[in-house]
């Protein structure tokens, strides 16, 4: 390796496949492995290039000195991520290979993702892998993996790495390490103290405004005391055919006046008074940022904000979208409106809107007022798919794909009719509407809801008969529990997190047991761990201090601010949180540890047991045998018998289901590195014997 | 029970709210039904809108009222 060449610095494997196809145009492009690790050699204008993925982060941030049983710990160095993580291993690899290729290189481009996180990857690759070579490498910027943009990026490379972009994820991940093991530390040390067993209780700068939204949700549900009130329901009939009228009022507080509404009107005539028409226009839909993304994927195929951001992440690499973590609404005209139109031409699904929308002389998207100074918002590229795409690929592509579309499209027009009744003192309105323009409409199916409602021809002074008139008896409800979209919506909306880690916050709510199910319930140790930073320290869960730290990373990121300051700002609040909670460990074990032992039991619950039917069944260990089986609470005051086999070697978990079949609880079980599955506890249910038959 | 803590040697801070709650919103069912206490604690406990402190409280008062 006596010549110099270029390294390329990729993200992950993927994506250095597809700059080094690109580049190479397929001339002498060689595919390598050194250790397992992939990568790709091959020769440009005369000169050796070598494009190597990293593997997301290879460096990550670490204490400098000292074991993991005290806190606070406020000196952090960046070190490989193998030397930290367990199950990070592979790093060795990805690092050794980058020194090995450094040597003799001459020059270095950083071509991860054009964000935070991509840069600040490419950097500390360069800084420690490639021994300082930060300060002379280059950047290559790109929105898309298409050739096409590729190419460009690599021909009008940046001439130095952004830096301020790297110094803003330098000083994210060292805020968030900061609070994150310090906090976490004080909880999980406090309880272990308590109860003498190791349960990881984790709380950070982002997780603890988070659970707390979701906790104080569920007070406010488990607390809520309903309220009647009463609905009028009226039906006229207008040429032989029944028409539900709306009443002046939704909600009638006293149970005697909604009495004396039926009493007056109910199989009485109105008159109808006035008939008015109006037009109203709707917007086409702005082009999606990942947030809206997570949500109508949500909406329409029930997927998690993780589940989305993975697929839209496949996508991109696959060069079928562009990049999917940006938080614009945005569509610049330099992404080629026309040629990703001419693109999805030759996909017969959306070949007919895409010639209605080619053959406009103007395209001009319909965009949002939110702007990403690194990417536009998301786009198909048009690039038909290599492979057949996955069940999830496909929905999510369709639904970028006439997203996109239909910004491009003409307000649609809404004919609403509003027809007032009158009747012994009390007024009715018999509402209609259909559209009457499709516009937008027509490339977003089938993601739009049109509520038509056509009514019959009415003249004023007609009479009707209010042939029922009759009040529902109702409640009111508590507000719905959050689920993953609507709480990603929130924590947007309160500005803490970012569009990249968001997802992952949730999905760690689910890890650490502070909430359960998809309408996300709080846990006792979700209750206890909010409760406990409430009691001491409540400006951990405050939503205000991690937004003000947010916006001061936005500021470095603008060049406004010096990572230092938000360092020791951040050491500023954290010290005297750390020092009061340690003063108060015996009481915060305590809560904590009793909240764990809930948990615990609650977990070994697998419902109500079907033989007693007032005892609980539970997973238990035999005393004799140490094996592992389902009983009856019952059997400890000698009232129930009931006891169930259990596989000794899958896991097992307790779902609050039952059997559509026979009734009895269900319960997962997770075999060692196969598919978990679902089963009736009953050994008798009619369902098992239908599979047997 | 989350917190040991007892609020007026009754009901933990959560139950205490739910108890709280419950004698605001019997104002406003008076005012819709005419009905009594006893009857509006019936009524909440077989409500399914009703949130299981407030219906723990509920039944709690219920059965020491008699």
């Amino acid at each position: 390796m006596a010549s110099r060449h270029t390294l390329i610095i990729a993200e992950k494997p993927d994506a250095a496949e597809r700059i080094a196809s690109a580049l190479s145009n397929g001339n002498g492009l060689k595919k390598k492995f050194e250790r397992k690790i992939p990568y790709f050699e091959f020769e440009k204008d005369g000169k050796k290039v070598f494009v190597v993925p990293a593997s997301g982060h290879v460096y990550t941030v670490t204490q400098i000195r000292g074991g993991r049983n005290y806190y606070p710990v406020f000196t952090f160095q960046w070190a490989p991520k193998y030397l930290v993580e367990r199950g990070a291993k592979r790093t060795r690899n990805i690092i050794n290979l980058f020194r090995k290729l450094s040597k003799s290189a001459d020059e270095f481009i950083n071509a991860s993702d054009y964000d935070i996180e991509g840069s600040l990857i490419g950097y500390t690759i360069l800084k420690y892998a490639c021994e300082g070579k930060e300060k002379q490498a280059k950047r290559m910027k790109f929105s898309t993996l298409t050739k096409e943009e590729l190419i460009y990026a690599y021909e009008n490379l940046m001439p130095c790495l952004d830096f301020e972009l790297v110094e803003a994820g330098m000083t994210r991940h060292e805020v968030d390490w900061l609070y994150g093991i310090n906090l976490s530390r004080a909880l999980t040390l406090s309880a272990v103290k308590q109860n003498g067993k190791y349960t990881t209780l984790s709380v950070g700068r982002v997780q603890g405004p988070t659970l707390h939204f979701i906790v104080q949700r569920e007070v406010e549900i488990r607390s809520f005391v309903p309220v009647p009130y009463w609905e009028i329901k009226a039906i006229a009939e207008i040429d032989g055919k029944d028409y539900e009228l709306k009443f002046e009022k939704d909600r009638i507080g006293r149970k005697v006046e909604a009495e004396e509404i039926v009493k007056k009107c109910s199989g009485r005539f109105g008159k109808v008074v006035s008939i008015e028409e109006k037009e109203f226009r709707r917007f086409p839909p702005e082009p999606f940022d990942l947030g809206s993304l997570q949500r109508e994927a949500y909406r329409f195929f029930g997927f998690t904000p993780r589940r989305t951001l993975d697929v839209a992440e496949r996508l991109y690499l696959n060069a079928l979208i562009s990049y999917p973590r940006t938080s614009s609404q945005k569509l610049p005209p330099t992404i080629n409106y026309r040629g990703i139109l001419q693109n999805l031409l030759k996909n017969e699904k959306y070949e007919k809107n895409a010639k209605i929308l080619l053959s406009e002389k103007e395209l001009k998207p319909r965009e949002g007022k939110k702007e990403d100074p690194a990417h536009p918002a998301i786009y198909p590229t048009g690039t038909p798919p290599e492979k057949e795409l996955t069940v999830d690929e496909a929905k999510i592509y369709d639904l970028i794909v006439r997203r996109f579309m239909a910004t491009f499209g003409k307000p649609a027009v809404r004919l609403s009719t509003k027809v007032t009744v009158e009747s012994n003192g009390y007024t009715f309105f018999l509402h209609g509407g259909r559209i009457i323009y499709e516009g937008w409409m027509a490339f977003y199916h089938p993601y739009v809801e049109v509520g038509e409602v056509i009514l019959p021809v009415l003249k004023v002074d007609q009479e009707i008969l209010l042939k029922k008139v009759d009040y529902l008896t109702k409640f009111t409800e508590p507000p719905p529990r959050y689920n993953p979209a609507s709480l990603l919506r929130l924590m947007e909306e309160n500005n803490i997190g970012t569009k990249a880690t968001r997802a992952e916050i949730i999905d760690t709510l689910y890890e650490r047991g502070y909430v359960r199910d998809e309408r996300m319930v709080a846990t006792d140790i979700g209750f206890a761990v909010v409760e406990t930073l409430n009691k001491y320290c409540p400006e951990i869960i405050s939503v205000e201090m991690t937004r003000r730290l947010e916006e001061k990373m936005e500021k470095i990121e603008n060049g406004d601010e010096k990572r230092e300051n938000v360092l020791v700002d951040a050491v500023d609040q954290l010290r005297p949180v750390l020092d009061r909670l340690k003063t108060v460990e015996k009481e915060v074990g305590s809560d904590l540890s009793q909240a764990i032992q809930i948990e615990f039991l609650r977990k070994r619950i697998v419902g109500t047991c079907p033989k007693c039917g007032t005892g609980k069944l539970m997973i238990l260990r035999s005393r004799k045998t140490s094996k592992r089986f389902i009983g009856c609470t019952n059997f400890f005051v000698g009232k129930c018998k009931m006891a169930l086999p259990l596989p000794q070697k899958a896991g097992v978990q307790t779902t609050e289901k039952t059997c559509k079949t026979c009734g009895w609880p269900i319960i997962v079980i997770k075999p060692f590195k196969r598919r978990r599955f679902e089963v009736c506890i009953n050994p008798r249910c009619p369902s098992k014997q239908q599979k047997t038959n | 029970m989350y917190t040991k803590e007892k609020y007026e040697g009754e009901f933990c801070k959560w139950h205490k709210l739910s108890y709280e709650k419950l004698k605001e919103t019997f104002k406003r069912w008076q005012d819709a039904l005419e009905i009594s206490w006893k009857q509006f604690l019936e009524e909440v406990i077989k409500n399914p809108n009703t949130g299981e402190w407030a219906r723990e409280v509920a039944a709690y008062i219920l059965k020491k009222e008699g």
